[in-house]
């Protein structure tokens, strides 16, 4: 059994929560929840959850202060938000789990089976903290991700991801001075969670960096560190407009 | 005179003739030219002005469906599912699908009368409280010296107004608060619209936004202001806004929008 609190601060959204955990997760146990971040807060230290299911605009406080509130947030966190991209792209960088409300059943047992892995694995307190932190870094190039791989967790930095390549669902990540890692992420995740920040998806199954471009070829090609990226012919205008105004 | 020199005249009146042509000519080039380049400027300038308008008009649009507030109405509605109870689900599921179509129908028009703009105000107002249950009352309240069916008001400009009291000043108050609307009669072309919570105030709103920074977008002021300035410009309307502090001037909390209306002319189409 894992021990849970789930904290949002409308009845109503807190109930349906509930009934669909109760209903569709035998292994979750919710020992409190809260519809005040502040007694949320309180709720958190004195219980110690291994799981919390966290909403993000509330009032007085967001999800992102409840955390940085607590020192030393060793549990799962689920966030659970109705819609707000920003957030989403941040929680995606720290291989946070979050579902979009109203919340999907398949997608709400999916999420607490990734979360009850982790929960045996130890390594929220890495992931929680890198959130915190990345939410007070300005630029997006100096913020980190973090990357499951099949021996961990690895954290990156954004400016040193060159190039990601699809392959067959997964993905590969190239980064700069470093060996290549394997995500079992497909690339579409990753241009998600670079959208609009100096990424581009040149070709369906190429993410490029742009801070890396060293030179682009007439016949439909970039350069970047000696290697050929194809740019497919679909993209190019958009690609060379954009390339332009930047 | 000899032949020559009356050949000599012949051909420099020929040249002459040649040169007035081509003079013509080029007069007459230039003046096309010139002609086709204002007829261009007003051109792209009358289409800046369009897009502007689309702009402004679809930005409006969105800060109606906020998906927030879609979502989340959504959700609430899921609630009454859960628990089986089915008249109030009904009950929630027209109101909200009405307002959808009142949103939809407003964007596709300039202006709505003030009837109109009472119901969408209500229904969305609804949903809100069924989300909020009891953290908040209204009270819409319009003069009866001002004629609702014939008087208008620009469509989509009063609800992410009231959005805004609601989200930003109502939803961080600890205690249930108050919402008032109100249609003020000015003269028979003119009328205010008052807009005033207790909430915590636009400036406290805004601070608590700052521990994270880019959370929420702030911008939806600035889209107004631009929306009622390309309204001033169509010189059917002379609106004027103004947004007020409450903790500013008294020991009171929260915010108060102030709109003018002057309807300009009765040409509307």
């Amino acid at each position: 059994m894992i021990t849970a609190i789930l904290i949002d601060d409308e009845p109503k959204a807190l109930g349906t929560l509930k009934n669909k955990i109760k209903k569709h997760c035998p292994n979750i146990q919710i020992i409190a929840e809260s519809q005040s971040p502040t007694e949320a807060i309180k709720l958190i230290k004195s219980l110690k959850p291994q799981l919390i299911f966290l909403d993000i605009a509330m009032p007085e406080m967001s999800g992102f202060d409840v955390l940085d509130q607590i020192e030393n947030p060793d549990f799962e966190i689920i966030f659970a938000t109705a819609f707000d991209n920003y957030a989403i792209q941040a929680i995606e960088h720290c291989a946070i789990g979050y579902l979009v409300k109203p919340i999907d059943n398949d997608e709400l047992v999916k999420t607490v089976a990734k979360a009850t892995e982790n929960v045996l694995e130890k390594s929220a307190l890495a992931k929680n903290k890198l959130l915190i932190e990345n939410l007070s870094v300005k630029k997006f190039q100096d913020k980190k991700v973090i990357i499951p791989t099949q021996e961990g967790l690895e954290f990156i930095a954004i400016s040193e991801i060159v190039h990601c390549e699809g392959t067959d669902g997964y993905t590969r990540i190239h980064i700069n001075e470093r060996k290549p890692l394997l995500s079992s992420n497909s690339i579409g995740h990753f241009s998600k969670m670079f959208d609009k920040h100096d990424f581009y998806l040149v070709h369906k199954s190429h993410l490029i960096n742009l801070n890396y471009i060293e030179r682009y070829l007439n016949e439909g090609y970039v350069l970047i560190q000696k290697k050929h990226i194809p740019v497919s012919r679909n993209r190019r205008n958009d690609f060379l407009n954009m390339l332009k105004n930047k | 005179m000899s032949i020559e020199e009356i050949n000599i005249i012949l051909s420099l009146l020929a040249l002459s003739g040649v040169f007035v042509v081509v003079a013509f000519v080029i007069l007459f080039s230039t003046f096309i030219t010139k002609k086709n380049k204002i007829i261009t400027e007003k051109l792209r300038a009358e289409l800046d002005y369009q897009k502007r308008i689309h702009d402004t008009e679809l930005h409006a649009l969105r800060s109606q469906m906020n998906p927030h507030f879609v979502h989340n109405s959504l959700n609430a509605i899921l609630y009454y599912v859960q628990q089986n109870e089915v008249e109030t689900t009904e009950k929630y599921l027209v109101k909200f699908s009405k307002l959808i179509r009142l949103f939809f129908d407003f964007s596709r028009r300039q202006y709505v009368s003030i009837s109109e703009e009472e119901n969408l105000l209500q229904n969305y107002l609804e949903i809100e409280k069924l989300r909020f249950e009891d953290k908040f009352e209204y009270q819409i309240f319009i003069n009866p010296k001002i004629d609702e069916e014939e008087i208008r008001i620009p469509s989509m400009l009063l609800q992410p107004l009231v959005e805004n009291a609601v989200n930003h000043g109502l939803f961080h108050k600890k205690e249930p608060g108050n919402l008032n609307i109100s249609f003020n009669y000015i003269n028979e072309t003119a009328y205010s619209v008052i807009i005033e919570d207790d909430g915590i105030g636009f400036k406290a709103a805004q601070k608590l936004k700052e521990r994270f920074k880019n959370m929420v977008n702030t911008h939806s002021s600035q889209v107004l202001k631009e929306r009622i300035d390309l309204l001033n410009q169509t010189k059917l309307w002379d609106i004027s806004f103004s947004m007020i502090d409450l903790s500013d001037m008294s020991n009171k909390t929260g915010t108060k929008v102030q709109l003018k209306f002057e309807e300009l002319t009765e040409d509307f189409n």
